[in-house]
C-alpha cells in the first residue's frame, strides 16, 4: 500500500480538526464471512437482465410475466437478504451493540476494521 | 370545492405539526420527556457532538440537546432497527416514487417498472455498502460524504465537489416534493397556492425546532396511512374495473391507442431499461438525504437489519406502480397543468368514497414532507460542515454549527416553495423535473469518490477529481443535448456503424468517470514514484 494508515490518522489532528476521536472497541466482533454477499449477484442479474423476462405469458392471475416476475423476485431478494444476513453475520448473539461498548479514545481511528 | 376532503387534510396536517413540534421532547432512549430537559452528559451522546472541543464553553447541563448538529439532524444517531427503518422507508419513498412511478407507468407502459428492480437492488445497496459508511462516519463523527471525503483524501477541493453536487441534487428533489403535494391538494378541489405556503411554513418551523426527530414522527404516521391507503386501494379498485386482467388489457389497449408505451419493452428499450434501473439504484445512497437518514442508526447492525426490512417498502411501490395501469384503464384523463402526474392522486379520487379519498391524498401530501424535511435537513449539513464551515467561518460551537444548519433549512425550504409557486406554469414545472433528472445523474458522479474511497486508499484525490469534473461536465452536456431533454442518451454502437443502442446517461458518464479516475492514479502513482527516486538520488 502507498499510503499507509499514518496520514489517515493525521488527518484526524489536520482536517477533521478539532473533531473528537473515538474509536470503538470493535475489535471483538465475529469476524463477517464477505462471501456470501456474492449471492446478491444472482437477483442483480435476474433482475437487470429484461430479455429474461419481456414477455406477456405465463400470465398469472391476469398478470402478464414482465410484471409478476418482478414481484417475485422482490420476494426471493429480501429471502436472500435474510439468509445472507444469517450465514455471513453469525452469530448474530456475539455481537453486542456498537453504541453501547465504552468509548475508548485511542486517536487513531483507523477506516479499516 | 370538496370540503370534507380538505378538512380531513387540515386535521391530519394538525396532528403532523403536534408531533412535529413536540417531538423535540423525544428522545430514542428515554421515549417522552415533558419536564424540562436537563442534560444529563452520558459519555456518547455529548462527544458526538463535541467536535468542535476547543473553540467550546464548558458544556452548560440547562443547554437544549438540539443545540448539537448531531442530535438535530441525527437523533443523536441512536435509532434501533424499527424507527431507523421507518426514517429510511420514509426518506427513499419520496413523491417522486408515490406519484411519479405510477404515472410513468400510466404514460409510457413498461419502462416505469424500471422502479422494481430500482427498489428491490437499491435494498441491496443498503446492506452491503451502507453499514460500512455508518462505520466510518460513526467513528470519526463525519455528518455528511463530503466529511468523509476530507477526512480521507485530504482534499478541500474534492470534498466541495461532494457537497455541492449533493446540494444541486438535492434542491430540485425537495421541488419535487412540494409539486407532489401541489397535486395531491389540487385533486382536493382546492386552489393549492394558500394551503401549500401554509403547510410549508409549518413543515419548516418545526423541521426547525424538532430536526430529524420530528421527521421520525411524522414518518410513523406516513408510514401506517400510505400501507392503508394502498392496501384499501389494492383491495377495492382493481374488482371494480374487472380485475387485473382486464386493467392489463384495457391499459394495453389505451398505451397502443395513444402510441406511447406498451406492456412489455420495446427490443430497443431494453438497455435503457436495465441501465437505468441500474443507474438508479447506484445513486441512491450517493443522495444526501438518503445518507443523513442511514446515520441516525444506533450501529452497523441496525443499518443491515434495517435493509431487511425494506422489501415491505418495495411492495407497497410496486402495489401503486400497478395502479398506474388501474388509472389508465379508470379512464383518468391527463391533466393539462399536471400531466401524467395526476393519475394516482384522481384514481383515489375518483374510485374512493370522499373521506377515504381525503385520507388518501392526505397520505399523498404528508408522504412528501418526510422526505422534503430530510433534504433539505442534509442539504443544510453540507452547506454548514462542508461549505460554510469549511470555508466562511471555520471555527464555530457545536451550537452555532446547528444553528446555522437550521437556519439553512429555512432558506433551502423557502427558495425550494417559490420556485414552485412562481413558476406555476406547465413549462416550467417541466424545468424542475429536467433538473432533477440531471441532479440524479450528477450525484451518480460521486460514487468513484464516496464509495470506492471507503473501498480503498488507492485512488489518487487528483484523479478523482479530474474524472468527477469530466464527468460532469459530460453527463450535463449528455442530457441537455437531447431534443427534448433526456437522460437516455443515444449511443453509437461501434465506430463507423449507424446503429445505436438507448442507454442511462449517468452511466456512461460513471464509466468515463472512473477510467479517468483509475488511469489517473495509475500516473500520479507513477510520477511520485518516479519523484520519490530523483529525490533519493538527490540525498543520497
Amino acid at each position: 500500500m502507498r499510503r499507509s494508515q499514518q496520514p489517515e490518522a493525521e488527518g484526524q489532528k489536520t482536517e477533521a480538526g478539532r473533531r473528537k476521536v473515538r474509536s470503538q472497541s470493535g475489535a471483538s466482533l465475529a469476524p463477517v464471512q464477505y462471501r456470501w454477499y456474492l449471492l446478491f449477484l444472482i437477483p442483480c442479474v435476474a433482475m437487470l437482465t429484461p430479455p429474461l423476462y419481456n414477455s406477456i405469458v405465463p400470465t398469472l392471475g391476469g398478470i402478464p410475466f414482465f410484471y409478476w416476475y418482478q414481484l417475485v423476485w422482490l420476494g426471493i431478494t429480501a429471502g436472500l437478504t435474510v439468509l445472507v444476513e444469517w450465514l455471513a453475520h453469525r452469530p448474530p448473539s456475539a455481537m453486542p451493540h456498537q453504541t453501547e461498548a465504552p468509548a475508548t479514545s485511542t486517536g487513531t481511528a483507523r477506516e479499516e476494521s | 370545492m370538496q370540503w370534507p376532503m380538505f378538512l380531513v387534510y387540515i386535521a391530519c396536517l394538525a396532528l403532523v405539526s403536534t408531533l412535529g413540534f413536540l417531538a423535540h421532547r423525544w428522545n430514542p432512549d428515554g421515549g417522552w420527556q415533558w419536564s424540562k430537559i436537563r442534560h444529563t452528559t452520558p459519555g456518547v451522546q455529548r462527544q458526538a457532538g463535541d467536535h468542535l472541543k476547543d473553540k467550546q464553553e464548558p458544556v452548560q447541563h440547562s443547554v437544549d440537546p438540539l443545540d448539537q448538529l448531531d442530535e438535530w439532524a441525527l437523533v443523536g444517531r441512536r435509532l434501533s432497527t424499527l424507527p431507523l427503518v421507518i426514517v429510511i422507508g420514509g426518506t427513499l419513498f419520496t413523491a417522486y416514487t408515490y406519484v411519479a412511478v405510477p404515472a410513468l407507468l400510466y404514460s409510457s407502459g413498461a419502462i416505469g417498472f424500471f422502479a422494481i428492480p430500482y427498489s428491490v437492488l437499491a435494498n441491496l445497496v443498503m446492506y452491503t455498502i451502507m453499514p460500512r459508511y455508518w462505520d466510518i462516519c460513526r467513528r470519526n463523527n463525519y455528518v455528511t460524504a463530503a466529511d468523509f471525503v476530507l477526512g480521507h483524501f485530504h482534499s478541500r477541493s474534492l470534498a466541495l465537489a461532494v457537497a455541492v453536487t449533493g446540494i444541486l441534487a438535492t434542491i430540485p428533489y425537495i421541488a419535487l416534493q412540494i409539486f407532489g403535494i401541489e397535486v395531491a391538494l389540487a385533486q382536493m378541489g382546492v386552489a393549492p397556492e394558500v394551503p401549500l405556503i401554509f403547510t410549508f411554513m409549518l413543515l419548516t418551523a418545526y423541521t426547525y425546532v424538532s430536526g430529524m426527530r420530528a421527521s421520525l414522527l411524522v414518518a410513523t404516521l406516513k408510514a401506517v396511512m400510505i400501507s392503508v391507503t394502498v392496501i384499501i386501494a389494492i383491495v377495492l379498485i382493481p374488482p371494480r374495473l374487472g380485475g387485473f386482467g382486464a386493467i392489463f388489457t384495457n391499459a394495453a389497449t389505451l398505451l397502443r391507442a395513444t402510441r406511447s408505451g406498451a406492456l412489455l419493452l420495446q427490443p430497443a428499450d431494453q438497455i435503457s431499461f436495465a441501465t437505468l434501473a441500474l443507474g438508479s439504484v447506484l445513486a441512491l445512497f450517493l443522495y444526501p438525504h438518503t445518507q443523513t437518514a442511514v446515520l441516525c442508526a444506533r450501529s452497523a447492525r441496525d443499518v443491515r437489519r434495517g435493509a431487511l426490512w425494506l422489501p415491505l417498502f418495495s411492495l407497497i411501490l410496486t402495489l401503486l406502480a400497478l395502479l398506474g395501469y388501474a388509472a389508465l384503464a379508470a379512464g383518468i384523463p391527463q391533466d393539462p397543468l399536471f400531466k401524467a402526474n395526476v393519475a394516482i392522486p384522481a384514481l383515489f379520487a375518483q374510485a374512493f368514497p370522499t373521506s377515504l379519498a381525503g385520507f388518501a391524498l392526505t397520505a399523498i401530501a404528508i408522504g412528501a414532507l418526510v422526505p422534503a424535511a430530510i433534504m433539505s435537513m442534509a442539504a443544510a449539513n453540507l452547506f454548514t460542515r462542508n461549505i460554510y464551515g469549511a470555508y466562511l467561518q471555520p471555527h464555530m460551537t457545536a451550537r452555532e454549527e446547528s444553528n446555522v444548519a437550521k437556519l439553512t433549512t429555512l432558506v433551502i425550504k423557502v427558495a425550494a416553495l417559490a420556485l414552485v409557486i412562481f413558476t406555476q406554469e406547465s413549462g416550467v414545472i417541466q424545468q424542475i423535473i429536467n433538473f432533477q433528472l440531471l441532479g440524479g445523474v450528477w450525484i451518480l458522479q460521486t460514487l468513484p469518490t464516496v464509495f470506492l474511497g471507503m473501498l480503498t486508499n488507492w485512488f489518487s484525490r487528483r484523479a478523482l477529481l479530474v474524472g468527477w469534473g469530466v464527468s460532469m461536465l459530460a453527463v450535463t452536456w449528455m442530457v441537455l443535448a437531447q431534443h427534448p431533454i433526456s437522460t437516455n442518451f443515444p449511443l453509437p454502437v461501434g465506430f463507423g456503424s449507424t446503429a445505436i443502442v438507448k442507454v442511462y446517461a449517468g452511466l456512461v458518464a460513471l464509466l468515463l468517470n472512473v477510467a479517468i479516475a483509475f488511469v489517473g492514479t495509475l500516473v500520479a502513482h507513477r510520477l511520485a514514484v518516479r519523484g520519490h527516486a530523483s529525490a533519493q538520488a538527490v540525498s543520497s
